[in-house]
């Protein structure tokens, strides 16, 4: 009897801590290492040079055609360094900012991470990423000059160097050749009264001209000359310039109803529906619809063009795809020498013929192949495309403006108000982050 | 007398060890309870205890600081124009899908109540709503709803009827997500009330149809009343689960459009996971907890009036 009851009780002993610990697992991921311990670049790499097998956990957080290449290289680069094996995870791109934050509370970062602003400028803020200036500097690698300073700027956090470039997007036209031939529309509008004009020719027989995903905003205020800034350095977001934007992109829905009824709701998969299945004639997004389209929507003859010229001239904005080491990585030495391998002339070639977008090495991108028509747009931008601003706290400002454009869509507020509300937003995310 | 040690050993040998005998026996019951205990403990009152902390912090997870603000948070979520628009719209979401998932699981608990062919098949059919993962349930519904390519409107429209923008407009917005969360839900209800009905005394409905009553008659006087209890335990317990539940709602409108269909749980979220206010976002947790509370103690008490009830008909 006695028996039974002490078998009984360890069975439910081991049962309960079974679910507590089942629970308790997190996922695949570098394990932690002591974050107060400075990172050490200097030594060997140990544990490569000795031939043990070592495994570097990389997270990305893209899609589509780029995924697909990724692995592809990644297992190239495991041919040639068969004593490094990389563990790739894929995380939704929407879902990014959640896992990252919570990851890096958790100090459970991987050893390599690709990603988005504002993560990059968090990330380095948080003091989770490597600093890489002494590294590169002393291997004297030639990205450092062979990448425009106009994209380290605007990878890195300040006077930081965590982030080393991966690739760089900026924001351009898809329009859907045989629907503007349908709609007698010879050639892509520049400014913002041709565009508005083209846009009501293209909204017939249940097409619409525009598919957006509350995003756009940001570039198309940048074409009627919106800065972050005022002239004294304060972030200012109620500004007639921010207006002027902002009542563009939400009189293509409101007063002109050149997009679709269901607008207010659009997140990227409606948006890329409407694209893909050709009822929407354009699509404001980045180099990376080229490979997606053609691998979605083969049938869609698509043309790019450059945003339309508004009351601030031509603009656009300027981003890039961040490599990242988190400090706590067990493996750095590896983690650099990926990257680096990743980022060299021949891999940089790769990924750019491969994807059809602009090189990041200047080098690179003065091959003949890139000097083609469509990659015009995008290599505009190195005049006039506006760096991603240092703002880490962004995603609040962002949430206040999108909030408020849905508003606006459904005749609740105007312009004027949501500007309003938005510099309140504005002035506590300066308030924390001016000194 | 002289002590004899022998005897002495006896006499020790022969006392009875009664006391730490019973102390071992009270202790073996907490043994048992220890590892439960430790679970709920991990689980429950520890995560508990961690947001209720936190909510009395300004916590800044970007620069690393965490500053003392005793009520402040509370205070900003309380005067906040965002906390009255999701409690307004909890509360629509709540009692729209419980209604709904009572009232259609009683009439489908009505039809499944009677003999019919293939009835035993038709009772595990019912389940597969309640059986598919809420994520997979919005997804689908969803790509269902889409203004421009969804399969509603494009029926509606071979009907005849204009297209309807199911998740671009406030009220739309939430009436879909309330009847997605009803066709989730209901098969539940229609089980418990199944259960329920089943248990009513056949004769009593004969008795009822002898004196004349018609089937409206029966009905109300009967089966309504026997499912009385059954119908407030479902009704608390679907208040306490839709509530709380986040996957529809995140899923298929984000809380959109223009905030018309976020709930406390989404608005949790924003804090959190979205703008990083872990103070803000615990604050608001803890708010949403303390009106569980209110429906858990109606919960309780039904429950013991119930039990008090049956013992008193048991006598």
């Amino acid at each position: 009897m006695k028996m039974k009851k002490w078998s009984s009780l360890l069975a439910s002993s081991l049962l309960t801590l079974s679910v507590v610990v089942s629970g308790c697992s997190s996922q695949p991921a570098a394990k932690p290492a002591d974050q107060n311990k400075p990172a050490d670049n200097s030594k060997p790499a140990d544990n490569a040079a000795n031939g043990e097998k070592i495994t570097l956990s990389y997270w990305d957080t893209f899609s589509g055609a780029e995924l697909d290449l990724m692995t592809q290289m990644i297992a190239d680069y495991e041919k040639s360094h068969p004593n490094i094996k990389i563990d790739k995870f894929d995380i939704p791109f929407d879902q990014r900012g959640i896992k990252i934050q919570a990851a890096a509370q958790a100090n459970d970062l991987p050893d390599i991470l690709r990603s988005d602003y504002p993560d990059n400028m968090e990330l380095t803020k948080m003091g989770k990423l490597l600093d890489l200036k002494k590294p590169l500097e002393d291997m004297k690698w030639d990205g450092l000059t062979d990448i425009p300073k106009i994209i380290w700027d605007t990878a890195n956090y300040k006077d930081n160097l965590t982030v080393i470039p991966q690739d760089r997007f900026e924001y351009v036209v898809y329009y859907n050749k045989k629907l503007f031939a349908d709609a007698g529309i010879k050639e892509f509008p520049k400014t913002w009264d041709e565009f508005i004009d083209a846009s009501k020719k293209l909204t017939k027989d249940g097409h619409f001209a525009l598919a957006t995903r509350n995003i756009e905003w940001e570039v198309l205020s940048y074409t009627a000359g919106a800065k972050w800034f005022d002239k004294d350095g304060n972030l200012k977001v109620d500004t007639p310039e921010w207006e002027k934007g902002l009542q563009l992109y939400t009189d293509l829905f409101t007063k002109y109803k050149v997009q679709p009824p269901a607008t207010p709701s659009y997140g990227y998969g409606e948006e890329h529906s409407d694209w893909n299945s050709g009822k929407a004639a354009m699509m404001i997004s980045g180099s990376w619809e080229i490979e997606n389209t053609k691998k979605d929507a083969p049938n869609i003859d698509f043309g790019i063009a450059p945003l339309p010229a508004g009351p601030g001239g031509k603009a656009t904005n300027l981003n890039t795809t961040p490599w990242m080491i988190p400090k706590q990585s067990k493996h750095q030495k590896e983690a650099l020498d990926f990257i680096l391998w990743m980022e060299s002339k021949e891999n940089v070639m790769r990924w750019a013929k491969t994807l059809n977008h602009i090189p990041i090495r200047t080098s690179v991108a003065n091959d003949p192949y890139f000097q083609k028509d469509m990659f015009k747009p995008f290599l505009e931008a190195n005049e006039i495309g506006v760096p991603q601003v240092e703002l880490i706290r962004r995603r609040e400002i962002d949430k206040a403006i999108k909030d408020g454009i849905q508003a606006v869509y459904l005749g609740q507020k105007t312009i004027k108000q949501v500007l309003e509300e938005a510099q309140k937003v504005a002035d506590a995310v300066w308030a924390k982050e001016k000194n | 007398m002289a002590i004899n040690s022998a005897t002495n050993v006896e006499a020790i040998q022969n006392v009875p060890k009664k006391r730490p005998k019973r102390l071992l026996r009270r202790l073996e019951h907490w043994w048992f309870l220890l590892p439960s205990v430790l679970a709920i403990l991990f689980i429950f009152v520890y995560p508990i205890g961690k947001a209720l902390q936190m909510s009395f912090f300004d916590i800044d997870v970007l620069d690393g600081s965490s500053v003392f603000a005793g009520l402040k948070n509370y205070q900003a979520i309380l005067s906040q124009a965002d906390f009255k628009n999701s409690l307004y719209n909890s509360a629509i979401w709540t009692f729209g899908s419980v209604a709904g998932q009572l009232g259609l699981g009683l009439a489908v608990a009505l039809l499944l109540n009677e003999k019919f062919k293939g009835v035993k098949i038709m009772r595990s059919l019912i389940l597969i709503p309640w059986i598919m993962p809420g994520l997979a349930i919005a997804l689908i519904w969803k790509f269902m709803l889409n203004g421009q390519l969804g399969l509603v409107n494009d029926i509606l429209s071979k009907l005849g009827y204009e297209p309807l923008n199911w998740l671009g407009s406030p009220g739309l917005a939430m009436f879909s997500v309330i009847m997605i969360n009803i066709w989730k839900a209901f098969p539940f209800a229609a089980l418990t009330f199944l259960a329920g009905l089943s248990a009513i005394p056949k004769d009593q409905y004969e008795a009822a149809h002898v004196d004349g009553a018609n089937i409206w008659q029966r009905f109300w006087h009967i089966t309504l009343p026997s499912l009385k209890y059954v119908s407030v335990i479902l009704a608390l317990l679907s208040t306490i689960w839709t509530f709380n539940y986040f996957d529809i709602i995140f899923s298929v409108t984000g809380g959109g459009p223009a905030k018309s269909t976020e709930i406390l749980p989404t608005m949790v979220y924003r804090f959190s996971f979205e703008n990083f206010q872990y103070g803000l976002g615990s604050a608001a947790a803890i708010i949403i907890a303390c009106i569980n509370m209110v429906f858990a103690v109606l919960y309780l008490r039904m429950l013991k009036e119930e039990g008090g009830q049956k013992s008193a008909k048991a006598k």
